[in-house]
């Protein structure tokens, strides 16, 4: 029987149970639980090491935990492929950006989508009139992403030629344009000027809006004390703290963990 | 103008290449001629299929030549023993070695990169060994001799055509070759290009957008398995007889060479090096250049191949597209 989820108001969205992940003996998430709701912000902290990725690969497949579960729109997601969690609404980004360099800036959109829209080999390969709408659809996301993050002169460039920068925000668009009800950003402001670093919070919050729930990793701790309605902290695989951000701000033991007794 | 020259590239270049190996036997009837003709078209067919996994998929399979073999001994069991008839043969080869690419795909999609190939290979080898020592079935190392040459029957006709002279044998091939192409294409220019794209850059990311990279393996894997089969089963009735060696580690050779030299997962450089390199050889063995011996030629290979994947990844028709677009580049500035 699965205990029920921390106390949060209402249904999570994403509910993960006493999640534990071993590599090699070492623990890497240890009896983790979390909840997040429909349309929240929620940013997960903590130092290096502590966790955060392999939960983000836990949830999205990637990673298969030893002991827990992991509960999406109340369907057990635990043991699925990361691309049946993908087609489910739960999109990522990665730590080390993503992207494909050879395909051209608007079908690394497309293709993003593609497989949210329809999954008929034969159809593709006859290029059926179905497919040939839902390619014009396609193509009218791809304009509205590109617009929105500014890359609509380069959409026939291929991907390669685009700076860190730009490939940050691609990769992002990407997470977004198959409309998903959850979205796993891993460091989205790493390594990025501060222009884009305003750019990116803003986007999230406008998106937040529109009723995405957004899970995040980041280090930035002026951006996840902006941008979080609330704050997971893991240290050591295990959750030490849960809150506010203000609340966090106070908490001793987060303290501790980031500078030490 | 970017339109005009993908539409010359993708549907302009291919129906040009086409056209030309239609009229060019009519014109030239010289054995010789014949023969280079049969070697481009199932050089390219071969080609093809081998990029469709090698160049789109990323995974160079060494061990393609597996699916000509059996395609080909296949095709000796199914014409001499049931008397199938040629298409027959040849599309059943092309169901089964699909079938096989499939089960085949299933373990060795497992692991990847350089231990894939190697696997493959190690593949190719057990499978010439028991062709080799599976006399009952595949004659040996003494060939299985007697196919039947494919005979043609038509309403029209009272007496069915047998296939004999290599032009007859050229011109079954060549509608096979404007299919391949076409597939080809259908597969590459679609979305289904695209995932295939998708998943040789990065599996991780395929996967977080929805993509099973399994899957697209698997079809890659299979197409080209079922043409290769195919091809083995033309081979078959048209040279009548197939050794284990005819299924050897040199045509994966020649193949490497000609897509990755040409460029791979790009339709006019697969051609483009299917062309060159199976004129180029019996071209020079004919010139009478003593440099040009089997020997001498795969150590020549080996040097071309190192030589272009260290100074020209993309082939000779990326570097055609980086030349173009430079004289283009100068060509906006002059003017």
């Amino acid at each position: 029987m699965v205990a029920p989820y921390p106390s949060i108001d209402g249904a999570p969205l994403l509910g993960v149970h006493r999640l534990t992940k071993r590599f090699a003996g070492v623990v890497a998430l240890n009896q983790v639980d979390l909840a997040i709701r429909n349309c929240e912000r929620v940013s997960l902290i903590g130092p290096n090491g502590s966790g955060k990725t392999t939960l983000f690969n836990c949830i999205t497949g990637f990673c298969r935990p030893e002991v827990g579960n992991i509960q999406y729109k109340g369907v057990d997601i635990t043991h699925e492929r990361p691309d049946k969690t993908a087609l489910r609404g739960i999109t990522r980004t990665f730590q080390n950006v993503k992207i494909f360099p050879s395909l051209s800036v608007a079908d690394n959109l497309a293709v993003s989508l593609q497989q949210h829209q329809e999954d008929d080999l034969m159809k593709r390969i006859l290029h059926m009139p179905s497919i040939r709408a839902l390619d014009k659809i396609a193509a009218e996301k791809v304009d509205h992403f590109l617009g929105m993050i500014g890359l609509s002169r380069l959409r026939n460039e291929s991907a390669a030629k685009l700076v860190y920068g730009q490939r940050k925000l691609l990769e992002f668009a990407c997470a977004l344009i198959p409309d998903p009800d959850l979205i796993l950003l891993d460091e989205p402001v790493a390594g990025v000027n501060t222009t884009m670093v305003d750019q990116m919070k803003r986007y999230i919050m406008e998106i937040n809006e529109q009723g995405k729930t957004f899970l995040i990793v980041e280090h930035n701790m002026g951006v996840v004390m902006d941008i979080s309605e609330r704050i997971i902290v893991l240290d050591y695989g295990v959750k030490i703290a849960e809150g506010t951000p203000a609340e966090i701000q106070q908490n001793q033991r987060v303290r501790e963990a980031y500078f030490g007794r | 103008m970017k339109t005009s020259i993908q539409w010359f590239r993708w549907v302009g270049i291919p129906a040009f290449f086409l056209v030309v190996l239609t009229v060019l036997p009519l014109i030239f009837k010289t054995g010789f001629m014949i023969n280079a003709l049969i070697n481009v078209v199932r050089w390219t067919i071969f080609a093809l299929a081998f990029d469709l996994v090698a160049g789109h998929i990323g995974a160079v399979s060494l061990g393609q030549p597996i699916f000509y073999g059996i395609g080909a001994y296949l095709t000796a069991y199914l014409a001499s023993e049931l008397g199938l008839g040629w298409l027959g043969c040849m599309l059943v080869a092309a169901v089964l070695m699909a079938l096989l690419a499939i089960l085949a795909g299933l373990a060795f999609f497992r692991i990847r990169d350089v231990t894939f190939a190697i696997g493959t290979l190690g593949a190719l080898i057990v499978t010439q060994l028991v062709a080799n020592s599976a006399e009952k079935i595949t004659g040996g190392a003494l060939c299985k001799t007697g196919i039947p040459r494919p005979e043609i029957i038509l309403p029209f006709l009272a007496k069915a055509i047998k296939i004999i002279q290599p032009i007859q044998y050229y011109f079954l091939l060549l509608p096979f070759l404007g299919f391949t192409i076409l597939l080809y294409l259908a597969l590459t220019r679609s979305r289904i290009g695209k995932a295939f794209t998708a998943v040789r850059e990065d599996e991780a990311r395929a996967s977080a957008i929805g993509i099973y990279p399994l899957r697209y393996k698997l079809v890659a894997f299979a197409i080209s398995g079922a043409l290769i089969g195919a091809l083995g089963s033309w081979q078959a009735q048209y040279v009548t007889v197939f050794c284990p060696s005819d299924m050897g580690q040199d045509i994966t050779t020649a193949l490497l060479i000609m897509v990755f030299v040409g460029g791979a997962a790009r339709l006019s450089g697969v051609v483009v090096g299917a062309v060159i390199f199976s004129i180029l050889p019996p071209f020079l063995q004919v010139m009478g250049s003593q440099y040009f011996q089997p020997a001498y030629q795969e150590i020549l290979y080996g040097i071309i191949l190192i030589t272009v994947m260290l100074y020209m990844p993309d082939g000779l028709d990326g570097l055609a597209g980086r030349l173009f677009r430079r004289f283009q580049h100068h060509k906006k500035e002059g003017g």
